[in-house]
């Protein structure tokens, strides 16, 4: 699965068109980076109402656009755009989570054996959602980052600021606990003796 | 590749390496329930992906716009923001609890979660909220209020604008402590003691902060030491070990620099300085078996390369970096003298870590020196995983924000410390020392220590128990760090004020604790040859998931950041290998894993 547009040489000049001030480099740059970075936002199930979502991208996109000086442009644009909504949607996410009554988050969870064919699809995508939202946000955005947004592990690597090797850690990690949450929800089978 | 191992791969399949891959595939392809658990897993990935097209929303862009390209309204007041202590998130003055001694801001929830005020140094566990704020007086009532004070203050003799005595109980309260790489923060199990029969534990938790305040990343300077002693040639050992160095030097960046150096009887550099980024094959290939294991010449010879580069700047991270599979056989084979060396080492500023490939390693030195070199011990048990611990040993070398990092606890009279969980510590005079070592940014390490008290006078009132020392050092600057916090209790009159004082935020901590001592207790039962013990108690382990269900979840993250497959299944499962060297290796990962 490939969902992010692949930052070309033409990426790097649109970057340098946007530190100028030009207001159509900044409409493309939005066109082409919206659809990466509004799957992540959503991908993150926030708890939000669509218009706060907004507000999340225009938040995004107001600190990239004033820090494009920084940009470097030989390195891949999504992956920075990411970076920035990361921070953005953790800062979100511990806002609604301080508005939020402690009680409301817990989950329905079953410790009976799943029985095969009984779970309908709509119940299987609902459950993996509930899965999703049970992990702690760092390990949530690493996981919405590489199945929801379908980063690479160097894209992934350039949206958490770290080296590949230490994407890979993370992604691993997260990966566990995931399947931890799955499995809990009898979406996976047990571990093997 | 067996079934534990699996899950590990499974998530990064898309991009494991050929090599990797085979046996990931052929795993799968001949056991039935890993491929079950492969296809469950592919399908709740495949149930996360979005469905549809995203078309840009062109309104929100010109909403966008019109907040870029706005004017910045000019305030003609000024907005001061508050950020929590603890958590650094924004609070608000209604909702703001305050250190009732340093007046640090706090969310209440932050506090409480923390149980006393975060700032270094401050263990209050009082806050105080703001006053409300009240209508500014008008005009009149300020200036009589005013006079009305001067003739009060004339009458009584009260100069308008004394200072207050020194020791007054309302003085100003002191500024917090500039932020710095290494927050600590020393605490007791109980605030309140009753029976001096039952010991209290103190936990001390030294973190080294995220590079936001730690400051980038220091050029390393890594001397990469490999065994080729002809042991290295059984199951495949060196052509793994040649991957392991090869993703070492690429993973490093262009600012770093790198060297390896090959040794048997002997130690010979075979890649000499290189700027990190490439790996060259030609000189790798002079990695081949053969001869003894000389371990000390080879330490010896990483930091002789490290030292002769002669850098003036201080603010580079220097490690030699061990991979062996065997006991020392040539050289000096002294184990004091070698964690001698070590320790000297680390004093140099030369980080020591090591790395044991295969069930031969002697894993008590190793896991002494990498301790007392102050870096990293990580045992491989299967050819496979070498990769994997240089990953590791990467992210760990290169994320070094404090150095050096040492610890003393200095028990008060009438008081002596039980035991340290996990940590070799070294008496002097009186006080145990720890040396903890090099801390990545934005980790933590725990010290427990178990304390002994007496109230031989039956007195009430405070119960000084310890004096607690550090000292480290920043990488990006040099700086020296060090601190110090007083620990006491306070004596209850009964067994429930002592129970209900309990801090429930180390449970968690003391938990991980208890499971790192039980394997320390496996660990000494394979020392004494109890092999049977050793096993019963391992299986026991299980217990401890029983009473605690995030437990599973805590070593579920520790096996992948911090310990390998073997501590993980001894964690997990209660699995012991059969060989006891390679079950020693095992628990010694495990209890780094949880007990620090």
């Amino acid at each position: 699965m490939r969902v992010v547009a692949v930052d070309g040489p033409a990426a790097r000049g649109l970057v340098q068109r946007c530190a100028s001030g030009d207001p159509e480099a900044r409409a493309e740059l939005y066109r082409r980076s919206y659809p990466a970075l509004r799957r992540f936002l959503d991908g993150m199930r926030l708890g939000l109402p669509r218009d706060q979502v907004d507000d999340a991208v225009q938040e995004t996109y107001l600190r990239l656009f004033g820090n494009l000086a920084k940009v470097d442009p030989t390195r891949p644009l999504i992956p920075w755009v990411l970076g920035i909504a990361r921070l953005v949607a953790l800062e979100t996410g511990r806002r609604v989570k301080r508005a939020a009554a402690p009680e409301s988050s817990e989950d329905v969870v079953s410790n009976d054996d799943p029985v095969p064919g009984l779970v309908s699809r709509a119940e299987e995508r609902a459950l993996v959602a509930q899965a999703l939202v049970a992990l702690e946000p760092h390990e949530r955005t690493v996981i919405v980052l590489r199945h929801v947004v379908g980063l690479s592990m160097k894209e992934l690597a350039e949206s958490l600021g770290c080296s590949a090797p230490t994407a890979r850690a993370h992604l691993q990690a997260a990966g566990h606990l995931f399947a931890l949450e799955l499995r809990r929800r009898g979406l996976v089978p047990g571990r093997s003796a | 590749m067996n079934c534990a191992q699996i899950e590990t791969y499974l998530e990064t399949d898309p991009f494991l390496a050929e090599e990797e891959a085979v046996p990931v595939r052929a795993h799968l392809a001949t056991c039935v329930p890993c491929g079950e658990l492969a296809d469950a897993l592919a399908r709740a990935h495949g149930e996360l992906r979005p469905t549809g097209v995203v078309e840009p929303d062109l309104a929100l862009f010109t909403r966008i716009e019109r907040a870029h390209t706005a004017e910045p309204a000019v305030s003609e007041t000024i907005t001061v923001r508050l950020a929590c202590t603890f958590c650094h998130g924004q609070v608000s003055r209604v909702t703001t609890v305050y250190c009732a001694a340093c007046l640090a801001p706090h969310h209440a929830d932050c506090f409480a979660t923390h149980g006393t005020c975060s700032v270094i140094g401050c263990r209050e566990t009082r806050t105080v909220h703001a006053a409300s704020r009240r209508a500014p007086a008008s005009s009149w009532r300020r200036h009589a209020t005013l006079v009305a004070a001067m003739v009060l203050a004339g009458t009584m003799g009260i100069v308008l604008g004394a200072r207050r005595p020194e020791g007054d109980s309302v003085s100003q309260p002191a500024p917090a402590p500039a932020a710095s790489p290494l927050a600590v923060c020393a605490e007791l199990e109980r605030t309140v003691l009753f029976d001096a029969s039952q010991p209290v534990h103190l936990v001390v938790t030294l973190a080294a902060r995220e590079r936001e305040v730690t400051g980038a990343r220091p050029p390393a300077r890594i001397a990469l030491v490999v065994d080729r002693s002809s042991s290295m040639s059984a199951e495949d050992k060196i052509t793994y070990a040649r991957r392991a160095v090869e993703a070492f030097l690429t993973g490093l960046g262009p600012q770093d620099q790198v060297t390896v150096i090959a040794f048997s009887n002997d130690p010979e550099t075979i890649v000499p300085w290189q700027p990190g980024g490439t790996a060259p094959a030609h000189l790798l290939a002079r990695l081949q078996p053969q001869g003894g294991t000389n371990i000390s010449g080879a330490i010896d010879a990483g930091a002789r390369a490290l030292e002769a580069l002669d850098e003036q700047r201080t603010d580079v991270l220097r490690r030699v970096v061990v991979l062996t599979d065997g006991a020392p056989t040539v050289g000096e084979l002294d184990p004091e003298k070698l964690v001698a060396r070590a320790r000297a080492l680390q004093q140099r500023g030369i980080t020591l870590s090591c790395h044991g490939f295969g069930k031969d390693i002697n894993a008590p030195l190793m896991v002494s020196l990498a301790e007392l070199g102050g870096g990293t011990f990580l045992y491989v048990d299967q050819g496979e995983l070498a990769v994997r611990a240089f990953e590791v040993e990467l992210m760990r070398a290169l994320g070094t924000a404090v150095t050096g990092t040492q610890l003393r606890i200095e028990p008060a009279p009438g008081v002596t410390v039980d035991g340290i969980v996990s940590w070799t510590a070294t008496a002097d005079d009186g006080a145990s020392v720890v040396h903890v070592g090099d801390l990545p940014a934005g980790t933590e390490r725990k010290v427990v220590c178990r304390l002994r008290w007496t109230n031989p006078d039956g007195r009430a009132g405070e119960l000084p128990l310890a004096r607690v020392r550090w000292s480290a050092v920043a990488v990006s600057d040099g700086a020296a760090l060090f601190g110090a916090h007083a620990v006491a209790a306070a004596l209850g009159a009964d067994a429930a004020a002592s129970e209900s004082s309990v801090q429930p935020h180390l449970r968690a901590k003391l938990v991980d604790a208890r499971l790192a001592l039980q394997v320390k207790q496996i660990d000494e039962h394979l020392a004494r040859g109890e092999v049977g013990l050793a096993r019963e108690q391992a299986t026991e382990l299980k217990a401890l998931f029983e009473d605690d269900g995030e437990l599973e979840g805590r070593v579920g993250r520790n096996a992948f950041l911090r310990t390998n497959n073997a501590g993980i299944l001894l964690l997990r499962d209660g699995e012991l290998p059969d060989d006891v060297d390679a079950a020693r290796a095992a628990a010694a990962c495990a209890v780094d894993a949880m007990g620090r």
